[in-house]
């Protein structure tokens, strides 16, 4: 569950900004021929659903339903009455809750007209909701809105670089001092990270070499999400392939390709909308595509311990023509 | 970490977890049992495998006779369900291998557990490669299995109980006019974690007689009079259990009393009412009488309230939900915390729970904090 700070606040994130970005949207679904697309959202991948609209997707599932004209609705499991809390951190207006959701979106659907209906993500909708649409077959729209996250506007940015920042302070309270036991290093991230305002923090901390710890955080503020990770003590056969790694990353090339610069270690790159579900939901294209200057991803490489146990290494950075930039600066 | 945590499930769970699932399965003319986890629904697949996994994707396969096979993305969670020493065949996780381990059983009727979060992506190979199968949703199945718990995991729910009181008690140490919600959750996490929890569920609303729920923490700064309430639910050893108290910053105010009387007749109620052989409906009622005969009946409807309790174990909302018309009996062994939170004019929205182990004669409480509305120096 999303624990940390959730708010709408005009000094970051305008009203404006949230309506362009559905104003983008909204063109590229006309010029898909589509009436309407439906983004799905739950707890642990609702980043999609935040970008456009800043809701928070808490707990549970939900539905965020655009028309190629008009106001969004959000279609919620959600009890109606959150709906005040969500109408007072989002741009969202048009809400509507019950137990059913595929329900809800048989009548929003009915509501909105005929036309073809686009679906997001099809592939990661629950395939029993998309049996349930009345006989209307939606069109899978692919990564719409993943693509569209993938070139960050200047809000977003400054977004990026405030989890980029609650991820290394989450990271450095976990880090420091000798000999600290593993739950500390926890109580020490939880209270650095949520204080600094995380809307979420996930952390992994797995055994390391030499009694140590390989630390692992990302960092949500708002719908963006960041990663730093290293291990304690420091090793410097990691930093030594991890400096490799940072010298081949810049516009132009593809995981695929950084893969091979730190030979003997697991190099990934996850670009900025895929921290939050791990990469897990990646399409396979994605593997191959080349990064775009102005790109914001983590660069994670990790491997196994001298005598056991795992580490790792990783920053969030702004990708340029000529190399990178880390995030946090 | 506690010695509770860090043990291993035995032997003995596993096979009284498969027998009891059997049975069910039985029951129900399913051939296999399949257990589906995506990342927010993770309980179904841990009670199979008696492990946790982190990945966004997970399957457990349970075949009426046989040995079980798990599914990961991953090395740390093949790593994780290896270690836990329950399945001993542990596959990466591929559409088309799943469904083709299932279909060399051939089984007729095959129950998933949330089948209703099944992506396309998962649920199409599998469809395909099981051409002929019956597919249902074991979802309702598995939680009912679930909803019994055995001495062992009484053990776990009990150990993350000793976790609440002490993050109640970081909750109740850290409240001062000017601090802001999220700096209370992350004092209260931090806490936690001290204390082992893997996790948490916690919902927090700070102000006056005009709250009408809670929610996740906000910019909102504390102030002289204020009610500060939460419900939080830490996990330990896989096991969640929720505290839901309220406290005032300065002393009480006269409605914030008599909300607090009512809240405590109402969950006095309702855990009296509880013992092996009830119903859900007979807890909901119990408490939601002590707010009728008050005139306040209306504040326990859906429009006011959710539920008035619910079950907790790998979960932290199991089945099953305690409201009137639910009619799921408590046996002996399952978890459940009563909690009669709602909004009312007397002081807003106000919480107040505690969880239990139904017994035949009763319950056993699991928490040491008391019921009492907490005044705090402001």
């Amino acid at each position: 569950m999303k624990r940390g700070l959730i708010r709408l606040d005009p000094a970051e994130l305008t009203a404006d900004e949230l309506d362009r970005r559905v104003r983008v949207l909204q063109a590229r679904l006309r010029a898909a021929g589509v009436a309407a697309a439906l983004v799905y959202g739950d707890v642990s991948r609702s980043g999609d659903v935040a970008y456009l609209t800043n809701l928070c997707i808490y707990w549970n599932e939900g539905v965020l339903a655009v028309p190629a004209e008009g106001e969004p609705a959000f279609l919620t499991k959600l009890s109606a009455r959150v709906q005040p809390w969500m109408r007072a951190t989002s741009s969202v207006r048009d809400l509507r809750s019950g137990p059913d959701l595929a329900g809800l979106i048989g009548d929003w659907l009915a509501e909105a007209g005929p036309g073809p209906v686009g679906v997001v993500a099809r592939a990661w909708w629950p395939a029993p909701l998309l049996e349930r649409f009345g006989g209307r077959e939606p069109r899978d729209l692919g990564d719409l809105v993943r693509d569209q996250r993938l070139g960050p506007d200047e809000s977003e940015l400054a977004l990026l670089r405030r989890a980029a920042r609650v991820a290394g302070a989450a990271l450095a309270a976990a880090a420091a001092g000798d000999g600290v036991a593993r739950n500390e290093r926890l109580a020490r991230a939880e209270l650095a990270g949520r204080g600094s305002g995380a809307t979420d923090l996930l952390i992994d901390c797995d055994p390391g070499p030499d009694g140590g710890v390989a630390l692992e955080v990302r960092a949500q503020v708002l719908d963006c999400w960041a990663l730093a990770a290293r291990t304690v003590p420091d090793q410097p056969a990691l930093a030594t392939a991890y400096g490799a790694a940072v010298t081949g990353l810049r516009a132009g090339v593809s995981r695929s390709r950084m893969r091979g610069t730190a030979p003997g270690w697991h190099v990934d790159v996850l670009r900025h909308p895929d921290l939050e579900t791990r990469g897990d939901h990646r399409p396979p294209e994605d593997l191959d595509a080349p990064f775009r200057a102005g790109e914001v991803a983590a660069l994670r490489v990790s491997g196994g311990g001298p005598d056991g146990g795992r580490v790792v290494a990783a920053g969030t950075y702004v990708i340029t023509e000529g190399g990178i930039e880390l995030c946090a600066s | 970490m506690t010695s509770a945590t860090r043990d291993a499930a035995p032997r003995t769970e596993r096979e009284l977890r498969y027998r009891r699932l059997r049975h069910a399965m039985h029951d129900a003319s399913l051939d296999g049992l399949l257990a589906y986890a995506p990342a927010w629904r993770r309980e179904h697949v841990h009670y199979l495998a008696g492990a946790g996994v982190r990945a966004s994707f997970a399957f457990a396969y349970l075949p009426v006779a046989g040995d079980p096979v798990a599914f990961v993305a991953g090395s740390a969670d093949a790593a994780a369900v290896a270690a836990a020493g329950w399945v001993a065949d542990v596959r990466p996780l591929a559409g088309r291998d799943v469904a083709a381990t299932i279909a060399a059983g051939r089984p007729a009727r095959l129950g998933v557990a949330h089948l209703e979060l099944l992506p396309a992506a998962l649920l199409e190979p599998l469809r395909a490669g099981l051409d002929g199968v019956e597919i249902v949703s074991a979802t309702r199945l598995m939680s009912l299995v679930e909803l019994v718990k055995s001495p062992w995991e009484h053990d776990r729910v009990r150990a993350a109980a000793a976790v609440c009181d002490a993050g109640w008690e970081a909750f109740v140490a850290c409240l001062r006019t000017g601090l802001a919600e999220y700096e209370v959750v992350a004092a209260v996490e931090a806490e936690l974690r001290r204390g082992g929890a893997e996790d948490n569920f916690m919902l927090i609303a700070s102000g006056g007689a005009d709250v009408r729920g809670m929610t996740p923490p906000g910019p909102r700064r504390l102030g002289p009079g204020d009610m500060v309430r939460t419900e939080l639910t830490p996990r330990l050893g896989g096991y969640y259990a929720q505290i839901c108290r309220s406290a005032v910053l300065g002393r009480a105010g006269e409605g914030q009393r008599r909300s607090f009387a009512l809240f405590a007749e109402a969950l006095e109620a309702g855990l009296g009412a509880v013992r092996a052989g009830v119903t859900a409906h007979d807890v909901a009622v119990a408490q939601n009488d002590v707010f009728r005969r008050q005139g306040l009946g209306e504040y326990t409807t859906s429009r006011y309230t959710r539920v008035r309790g619910h079950g907790h174990g790998l979960h932290p909302d199991e089945a099953p939900p305690i409201v009137e018309g639910e009619e799921t009996v408590l046996e002996a062994g399952a978890v459940v915390i009563v909690h009669p939170n709602t909004f009312t004019p007397l002081a807003g929205y106000h919480v107040l729970g505690d969880p239990v182990i139904v017994t035949p004669a009763g319950h056993e409480a699991l928490l040491r904090t008391e019921r009492r509305l907490w005044e705090v120096e402001p």
